[in-house]
């Protein structure tokens, strides 16, 4: 049964901006004395009745406006935004930490929040101490430790070290003990923000299993990352926030989607970002996927040929040149490829290469794209990092099948024989 | 009263919990406050080892420092200034004041500094802000107690040289006396950190009254030193009812009387209420405005 847990209604957080000084015991007063004639505060954001005053508008911000929706029992959620888009305000209210100032959230079962990797650490303290003080921070009892603390330290990878004070701790040691600690809570509900992005690989991978076990045994999960894979393969419902305001809530692709298109229209300059001494010499006027100018983060259905274009001008004849274009998944290179066999004279002019993949080549999945350049001299180099990239839809088809998980897919390439 | 972030169970749906914008004046959750005594405890042990590690003498200065303190008083107050003290050997005099002293000046300073020295911790995790100052109180009544040992210590050496020092029957009140002494500490503590949490430089003011309010209380002196009109206003002043029956106690000699311990009884409640509303409703805004 789908049992909703938390429920968000009209939430409204504002904050004040400016410093505080000796104009704020002045409007401190003056709110304090409305207060206690039982008039309006003059100094507030939003009146009673929920309107927005314009005057206040300027040294005040909204950081959650109107925010409202349903969790159920047992759904992962991803949020995700931009900086400053009210996802660690909303995750802050949701851990009591701040209050709204209008609006309520009803919440069934116990929430428990990592928000931050050292949070409720003290270095000087062994690794066994500092389970038990972030424990019962965490909201947990002594008991429910004692039972629990040789799990904790098997999952942190930490046996060795658990006598040590936690001052000498590795980064990486502090996220994984942290993170175990909140995993082997007995809360219903989770809210992680951004905490894995420390841990290596491996133990990132052991997280993200951990969280979908925790699913699993009828656990809520709410989780905010800019990591859109993650996002993706992890959670079932995606919430899109802007501004302080609800854009999307749907399935996580769907939110990413919107999300992808709408950063491109909003912040992305004319000029792509290189870096290096050609900069002057050449300049990118487009980089199109599959002739889809304009749109970032362009969707490829899988059957589709990707087509990368790179197209601008060169003002100067540069000796033995060659563009190479590198994709990405995670930050895993996937492959390079060249515009040109051996590297020869990029010509004084407009220039456009062309690399073409095949159809089904890549798994679903966010790809970024990398462009370097190369001339003879070892000077001569031009480079942009992540400056495009692509989505493969996830799609069935019978040479897109499921199974072959990865990052690339070669259809069909088995065979069996009975000898 | 407890409706704001308590359990509250409305008609149809049930919620374990619901939080909404603060609003009324009192909504102190004692129930969550006693869920989280295991972190209270591990404060206190946490403040404990800290401060032993990476010291020469360690703890060592909680014994020191009052020594040295009583000892200074004795030269300065009692062999220069020859100030009366009721005919109780100087070192014990002194030395019963300012332990009691410091018990509750150093919680009051440790609490007023709550909100700011926890600010990145409370920006991040979520337990009832008020296990803070009720862990300080504790660790600190550790160090009184430790101190208190080394004063029993003192004051059985003096009765075995022979020197007439007598108890009181008041002397089964004394726990009670030290837990006033904390409730104090922890009221005015409470206080002091809900306006120095907005106004930083309010902490320097808040020093400067602890040592100006020393020497308003009978810690160099005894009460019976100060002249009748003066007495008067040591009524409102639960730390001299405090050092005065602590001394009554042990050394039998203060000045007390029963309605005036009574009404600083009150007047300990009374502070103690007023900072744990003051508490409850900066723990609610401050992080927005640390």
């Amino acid at each position: 049964m789908n049992e909703t847990v938390i429920k968000v209604e009209n939430l409204y957080k504002e904050y004040r901006l400016g410093i505080i000084g000796h104009g704020t015991l002045c409007r401190d007063l003056q709110s304090w004395w409305a207060k206690l004639r039982g008039r309006e505060d003059p100094n507030a954001l939003i009146t009673s009745q929920g309107e927005i005053k314009k005057k206040n508008l300027k040294d005040h911000i909204l950081a959650l406006d109107n925010v409202s929706f349903q969790i159920n029992k047992n759904d992962l959620l991803g949020i995700i935004g931009s900086n400053g888009a009210g996802k660690s305000t909303l995750l802050k209210i949701l851990s009591e930490i701040t209050f709204p100032t209008r609006g309520e959230i009803k919440i069934k079962g116990r929430i428990a929040s990592i928000l931050e990797v050292g949070t409720g650490f003290h270095s000087d303290l062994t690794g066994r101490e500092n389970i038990y003080l972030k424990g019962t921070i965490l909201g947990m009892r002594k008991k429910e430790i004692d039972r629990k603390i040789n799990d904790i330290i098997a999952f942190a990878e930490i046996e060795k070290f658990i006598d040590t004070p936690a001052k000498r701790y590795s980064s990486g040691m502090y996220v994984r003990l942290a993170f175990s600690v909140a995993a082997h809570l007995d809360a219903e509900i989770l809210l992680i923000d951004e905490v894995l992005a420390v841990g290596d690989n491996n133990f990132q991978k052991k997280c993200l299993k951990k969280m979908e076990e925790l699913t699993r045994e009828e656990r809520t999960i709410i989780f905010v990352s800019h990591n859109m894979n993650t996002i993706s393969s992890l959670c079932n419902k995606g919430i899109y926030l802007k501004d302080g305001e609800v854009q999307m809530i749907s399935t996580p692709s769907e939110c990413i989607k919107k999300y992808i298109n709408e950063g491109k229209n909003s912040d992305r300059p004319d000029n792509y970002i290189f870096s290096g001494p050609l900069i002057s010499k050449i300049h990118f006027n487009e980089i199109c996927i599959n002739s889809r100018e304009g749109v970032k983060n362009p969707v490829i259905r899988p059957e589709e040929d990707i087509k990368i274009t790179l197209q601008g001008e060169c003002l100067e004849d540069i000796e033995d040149f060659k563009f190479s274009l590198s994709i990405f998944k995670d930050d895993i290179k996937v492959l390079t490829m060249q515009d040109v066999k051996e590297p020869q004279k990029l010509i004084k002019g407009s220039f456009l290469s062309e690399f073409v993949l095949g159809k089904y080549l890549f798994r679903p999945g966010v790809y970024t794209i990398t462009v370097e350049g190369n001339g003879r001299d070892k000077k001569a180099w031009i480079s942009g990092k992540d400056i495009e990239s692509f989505t493969i839809a996830e799609e069935y088809c019978q040479q897109f099948k499921r199974e072959n998980q990865g990052i690339i897919n070669i259809p069909d390439c088995g065979k069996r024989r009975y000898i | 009263m407890f409706k704001n972030i308590s359990n509250t169970y409305p008609i149809k749906e049930e919620w374990t919990r619901i939080i909404r914008p603060p609003s009324g004046w009192f909504n102190i959750d004692i129930k969550r406050i006693w869920h989280y005594r295991d972190l209270i405890k591990l404060f206190v042990y946490r403040d404990f080892v800290i401060y032993y590690k990476q010291t020469i003498l360690g703890p060592l200065w909680w014994i020191i420092q009052p020594l040295f303190t009583a000892g200074l008083f004795t030269l300065i107050f009692g062999k220069i200034a020859k100030i009366s003290t009721d005919g109780i050997p100087h070192i014990l005099f002194y030395m019963s004041g300012v332990i009691v002293w410091n018990y509750f000046a150093g919680s009051l300073l440790e609490i007023s500094k709550t909100f700011v020295k926890s600010a990145s911790i409370f920006g991040k995790v979520y337990f009832p802000r008020m296990v803070i100052p009720i862990s300080i109180v504790i660790s600190e009544l550790l160090k009184f107690l430790i101190q208190f040992f080394i004063f029993i210590l003192i004051y059985f050496i003096f009765i075995f040289k022979g020197v007439p020092v007598t108890i009181s029957w008041s002397i089964i009140f004394l726990p009670l006396f030290i837990l006033q002494t904390a409730l104090l500490a922890l009221g005015f503590g409470m206080i002091a950190t809900s306006f120095t949490t907005r106004y930083r430089d309010l902490m320097l003011a808040i020093n400067f009254l602890v040592q100006l309010w020393m020497y308003a209380t009978p810690v160099v002196y005894p009460l019976s030193l100060l002249p009748e009109k003066w007495r008067f206003f040591s009524i409102f002043n639960p730390m001299t009812s405090i050092i005065e029956s602590f001394r009554l106690s042990l050394l039998g000699a203060g000045t007390v009387t029963v309605p005036f311990t009574t009404l600083n009884i009150f007047i300990t409640l009374l502070i103690l209420i007023t900072g744990m509303i003051l508490f409850s409703r900066v723990e609610k805004t401050f992080i927005d405005t640390v």
